[in-house]
């Protein structure tokens, strides 16, 4: 098991590398000079020369490259142009709204389309599968941001059941944060949902088709049972890749939603600092954000192994 | 001996007795299965009138989106301004209809880079394990970073315009393309008659042309149609950011963000476009989705009853469907 | 209640009809069958008989959108009017059954002591150290050795006829009075599959339940059934005693049925004049050095020597040995076979020869080119004068292309001048020699049956004139009336035109109805090598003995002297050990 840890983790360098360096080099695509957009049009050219130098911009990219690279892996991911503090900083006060909100979409997310999926399997082409099906093609398709100001429209200023924007911190005022995350939770977790919802039909259906269903059935084996102990175990497999692959849509619609909702997280971070050019926090949060994202997929893998033995026992 | 009602109990076996029994399907026209499948022509119907409406009504009604009339703005709807005006006074018709082209056309041109890419890529990487390593890697990479991220990353990298727009989110779409039709490819290149034609001599051109790509052209029009749907709400998310086709420009993400602020003075300019850009998605979907069943041979047989436009195309050519809705 | 009857399982005109989007399909047809109290009756007939569905519906196990028509009586009651509570009881209590695939018949994600216990469990034996007694004691009637310590193993940790046994314990966990045995051994390799049927007999002995075995291989039915029963497209053909059956039997069908079946022993119908027909001396040489026979004939077409092929699964692993020190030569127009069980290396050696694998040492000579070290421009030169027959024909097929366009391949490869016209004229030719109408070349692979898919892969392997053609198990996958058209098509080309051909298989007797020498491999290694009469009815080496003695005759009688002189304490678990 360790050594498949270790195996795993090597195979993210790879990844890490292409990341590190694309994200990079977006500062370098950037038509026109970095400083000279920070400092604006009236500043001399003494002041973008000095400002150049101290941002490092003057040495060769490869250097720039290893010292940005060597400076995040001792966790120093430079220092803000505009928020008096340093990357670092900026994403650890963000993170958490963030991490909670998406914690809370996925719960939304598996907590409605794992039973469904698995029912609209067991009743293929029934009335539940159908709806069900319909349910998650619109899930499919309305767009986070549209669902995101629907909710808002009926619930926070029609219904003016819970507030429309703001965060509260639930862990410092549970009731109340609950109350802040929830309609974003749900808005973002829709899309994941609908797809889960799929991905789980899909699985079901396939394990429902195996011989060994079969084969248990020939046993007297119930049929409830059938599809909750022998099949689920199967099924949840492709479920488990679909969920963590869908943690990177989270991350993404969480941009949108927190921009609506004006949830102070990495999405609001991110789309402000683009807005304003402030390229380490920008650099900072995409890797941030790619690293969690590679971390809980990295999770997930592990998990396969527990799910299934072929993984655990077979050729390591 | 009154036939039993049907089997409550199903097992799914596959019986080769079925298989072998039963009547050979007259081989459908690829047009048939088509008008077969509902979704699929529902889609392909919405599509080409949203393209077709988008194209041909601003010449014709002399519609400008970008006529600002100060004094009449956030007006509601009026037989002037049939969705009324937006918060700079133009005409919302006009800049919704305007907005489509802008939309569609990103989503398409995107899709159909993004394919073609992501087919020569995934192709490539089959036939030379080095290549295949270093273009996975580098996939691995680009899907690694959330797509909304990289692309707003890239477009305010690049510049605020609809060609960067378009550059960028192809950027972030080919990776997945090129990773699925690699598998495929993969999964082709172990099949018997790959074996049988390498047997036979054949060269790697000859196995990628006429092997390969056949094989992996389905998934590649699905993934494509999705890829499409994909792109639009990427792009109005993008725009609704502000981060996306720049200011007067029109399209459904830039009418949602001047939406946003007026939201409760002006509720029908999110109103009619989200509704605009959500028929268009799920037309999308359907399409995507009738085309995976089209191309999915376990699913074929699944197309039972034939559906409304199967039935209509029988009423204007009765003989040529008149077995297909019998049945 | 029937009452006069008190056999376990009686079939009274079932009747099975399922509806497809292409119309209703009549799958069984009011068919009557009993099962008697300790027989074991084998439905026997071709793919698409409706046999296994038959002995399905003894359990209620039908496909969706199947209407039911007739009663199935099991232990008095009719299976197919059972609520689904009764049902669950029947399932497993009264009736098991045991699948073709023991490796898709078992959950790969649970423990088998899980699986074995879930049949208890909804039997309602709900005492944990109950169901744990008898599930030891079950896998160690099946002969599962150390099954206390295997139980929290997980189905691949078993070969494959291990899998097969707990597939059985399984069925017998509850004592149901009968066994459905869908094809049990038809998945498993002539050794083992002669463990399992031992094992099937003792199901019937020691535990008293009558069997009904679903099957096509008549060696398996003379060699076990007590009653046969044959269906053919639905129906009940012929009901009889095994030993009636195979001697005279009343209807065509099963005439026909039976003079298809490859007889291990039955030789080679020759024609009149072998000797000097056959191009080159090696139908009537019996030595093993055919090449000296025809001492003006170039190069061999194969020669192998001390070959040893190694896989590499993946990248830093250690590499397998598939083949190890192979010497073997395959003379111009000589038919060598090559059997040997699944993995002994036997399709390796097939895929060595067109240059798919990698020779690791040794020589390997192909119509006089070495192989190593070919460029590849030379390799793809090669491959011109070897043709390949595949053993799956629906795989071997793109279904993107019509079969006229599949044989035309080769020739387009090879820039075969003459134009399309000629090449379509060529198709036509190849289409017609094996025997298939001429208006095929329109259709799409996957409008043709397993035996037509098959001709035209040897149409297409034959396109280029060859002067080898490597064929791998080009029949298993085909039912024995289908194969026997096909073996007479190969060999009547074969003598026509002269080709060389190596002829990959794992069953003794369709190597027996063609080839000159006959290799046997074990392991990766060539065990004998020698003229096939010899081999086949005198082997040298035990591995062959034992092969040709798993191979169960199709003949009840012969098959029942071969048992008794068999050893009858053999250990079961000899070729399987303790994985």
């Amino acid at each position: 098991m360790l050594r498949f840890i270790f195996r795993r983790l090597l195979s993210l360098l790879p990844v890490l590398f292409v990341v590190s360096v694309v994200i990079f080099s977006l500062i370098h695509l950037t038509p026109g000079d970095p400083a000279r957009a920070i400092l604006g049009q009236n500043a001399t050219n003494e002041q973008v020369a000095a400002l150049r130098e101290s941002m490092g911009l003057d040495r060769p990219l490869v250097e720039q490259y290893l010292g940005w690279v060597g400076g995040v892996l001792t966790g120093d991911f430079g220092d803000s142009y505009f928020l008096r503090k340093s990357v670092t900083e900026a994403i650890g006060d963000n993170a958490v709204p963030t991490i909670q909100l998406a914690v809370i979409a996925i719960i939304v997310a598996i907590v409605l389309s794992v039973p469904f999926g698995t029912l609209a399997a067991r009743f293929r082409g029934g009335r539940l599968d159908r709806s069900v099906m319909g349910f998650t093609l619109i899930g499919m398709t309305v767009p986070s941001f549209v669902l995101a100001l629907a909710l808002m429209v009926v619930f926070g200023l029609m219904l003016r059941w819970l507030p429309i924007s703001g965060y509260v911190n639930p862990f410092e005022d549970f009731a109340g944060g609950i109350r802040t995350l929830i309609m974003p939770g749900i808005a973002l977790g829709a899309i994941t949902a609908a797809l889960i919802t799929r991905t789980t039909r899909a699985a079901v259906l396939d394990v429902l088709n195996a011989d060994y269903i079969d084969a248990a059935r020939s046993r007297g084996v119930a049929e409830g049972r059938l599809l909750f102990s022998h099949t689920l175990k199967n099924a949840s497999l492709p479920v488990l890749t679909i969920i963590g692959l869908s943690l990177g849509g989270l991350v993404t619609g969480a941009a949108v939603t927190e921009t609506i909702f004006n949830i102070p997280g990495l999405g609001q971070l991110l789309v402000t600092s683009i807005a304003r050019r402030d390229y380490p926090v920008i650099q900072g949060v995409i890797l941030f954000v790619t690293l969690i994202y590679l971390l809980t997929n990295l999770l997930i893998d592990l998990l396969y192994g527990i799910v299934d033995p072929r993984v655990r026992v077979g050729k390591a | 001996m009154a036939p039993n009602s049907p089997a409550t109990t199903n097992t799914a076996a596959p019986s080769t007795t079925v298989l072998a029994m039963q009547p050979v399907a007259a081989r459908d026209s690829l047009w048939r299965r088509m008008l077969g499948n509902t979704g699929l022509m529902t889609g392909i119907v919405v599509v080409l009138v949203i393209f077709v409406v988008s194209y041909v009504l601003p010449p014709l009604l002399h519609l400008d989106p970008y006529a600002v009339d100060p004094a009449n703005r956030l007006a509601p709807p009026s037989a002037a301004h049939p969705f009324g005006t937006d918060n700079f006074g133009r005409d919302l018709f006009a800049r919704i209809v305007s907005g489509a082209s802008t939309s569609l056309l990103v989503g398409f041109v995107v899709a159909l880079v993004s394919g073609v890419l992501g087919a020569i890529i995934g192709i490539a990487a089959v036939f030379n394990s080095v290549l295949d390593q270093v273009l996975m890697r580098i996939c691995d990479g680009l899907m690694a970073i959330p797509a909304i991220l990289l692309a707003v990353a890239l477009t305010a990298a690049l510049g605020p315009s609809v060609t960067n727009l378009v550059i960028a989110l192809t950027i972030v779409y080919t990776p997945g393309i090129a990773r699925l039709v690699r598998s495929r490819a993969l999964a082709v290149t172990s099949e018997t008659f790959v074996t049988a034609s390498t047997m036979q001599g054949a060269g790697m051109l000859h196995l990628m042309w006429r092997h390969i790509l056949p094989n992996t052209l389905s998934v590649l029009v699905v993934q494509s149609t999705f890829t499409f749907a994909e792109s639009v709400i990427t792009e109005a998310a993008m725009s609704f950011l502000g981060a996306g086709v720049p200011a007067p420009q029109a399209s459904w993400g830039n009418i949602l963000y001047d939406g946003k602020s007026v939201l409760m003075q002006a509720p029908q300019m999110i109103l009619i476009t989200s509704g605009f850009l959500i028929v268009t998605v799920l037309a999308l979907n359907l399409i995507g989705d009738g085309l995976r069943d089209l191309v999915d041979q376990r699913s074929r047989s699944l197309v039972g009853k034939p559906g409304v436009f199967a039935r209509m195309a029988a009423v204007v050519t009765p003989g040529r469907f008149r077995q297909e809705v019998k049945r | 209640m029937t009452g006069e009857s008190t056999a376990p399982l009686r079939f009274e005109e079932l009747t099975l009809d399922i509806d497809t989007p292409q119309g209703t399909v009549h799958a069984v047809r009011g068919v009557t069958l009993e099962l008697q109290r300790g027989e074991i009756l084998a439905i026997v007939g071709e793919s698409g008989s409706g046999k296994t569905l038959t002995a399905r519906a003894a359990l209620g196990l039908l496909p969706p959108r199947t209407r039911t028509g007739g009663r199935v009586l099991l232990g008095g009651a009719d299976v197919l009017q059972a609520a689904p509570e009764a049902l669950r009881s029947i399932r497993g209590g009264e009736a098991a059954m045991i699948f073709q695939e023991p490796s898709t018949a078992l959950n790969p994600v649970f423990p088998i002591g899980w699986q074995l216990e879930e049949g208890l469990r909804a039997h309602g034996v709900t005492e944990p150290a109950e169901r744990r007694r008898r599930t030891v004691e079950m896998l160690r009637a099946v002969g599962i050795p150390d099954p206390e310590r295997r139980l929290g193993d997980y189905p691949h940790q078993f070969s494959g006829g291990q899998k097969q046994r707990i597939v059985i314990a399984m069925a017998l966990a509850l004592r149901p009075s009968v066994i459905i045995a869908d094809e049990p051994t038809t998945a498993l390799d002539v050794t083992v599959q002669a463990e399992i049927l031992d094992l099937l007999r003792e199901c019937r002995d020691d535990f008293g339940a009558s069997i009904v075995l679903i099957t096509h291989n008549m060696g398996v039915v003379a060699d076990i059934a007590d009653r046969v029963a044959v269906m053919y497209r639905g129906e009940l053909v012929e009901v009889a005693p095994v030993d009636e059956l195979f001697r005279s039997p009343r209807e065509a069908y099963t005439r026909q049925l039976l003079a298809a079946v490859p007889r291990l022993g039955g030789g080679r119908e020759e024609p009149d004049a072998s000797p000097a027909s056959a191009p080159t001396g090696a139908s009537d040489s019996t030595t093993s050095t055919a090449v000296s026979a025809a001492p003006a004939a170039p190069a061999p077409a194969v020669l192998l020597d001390g070959v040893d092929i190694e896989y590499r699964s993946g990248f830093g692993t250690k590499p397998v040995r598939a083949v190890r020190g192979v010497s073997l030569q395959i003379a111009r127009g000589e038919v060598v076979g090559l059997v040997g069980e699944s993995g002994s290396g036997k399709s390796t050696i097939g895929r060595a020869i067109g240059g798919l694998e990698t020779v690791a040492a040794g020589r390997l000579e192909v119509l006089g080119a070495e192989l190593r070290g070919l460029p590849r421009r030379r390799l793809r030169e090669l491959r011109r004068r070897i043709g390949f027959v595949f053993q799956d024909p629906a795989a071997s097929f793109n279904s993107f292309m019509t079969i006229e366009d599949c044989v035309i391949e080769p020739m387009r490869i090879h820039r075969v001048p003459g134009g399309r016209s000629a090449h379509r004229a060529r198709a036509a030719e190849l289409l017609d020699a094996v025997e298939l109408p001429g208006s095929y070349a329109r259709r799409y692979p996957f409008e043709l049956s397993g035996g037509q898919r098959q001709r035209v892969g040897l149409a297409r392997a034959l396109a280029l004139d060859p002067e080898l053609v490597i064929a791998d198990e080009p029949t298993s996958a085909l039912d024995v009336s289908v194969q026997a058209r096909v073996l007479d098509i190969f060999t009547s080309l074969q003598r026509e035109l002269g080709f060389a051909a190596l002829f990959i298989s794992h069953d003794l007797a369709v190597v027996e109805l063609l080839a000159d020498r006959v290799g046997v491999l074990q392991g990766g290694e060539l065990v004998e090598l020698g003229a096939t009469e010899q081999v086949l009815h005198a082997p040298q080496h035990p591995y062959t003995q034992q092969l040709i003695a798993a191979v169960p005759v199709p003949d009840p009688e012969v098959q029942r002297l071969r048992r008794r002189a068999e050893d009858p304490g053999h250990p079961l678990l000899d070729a399987e050990a303790i994985a």
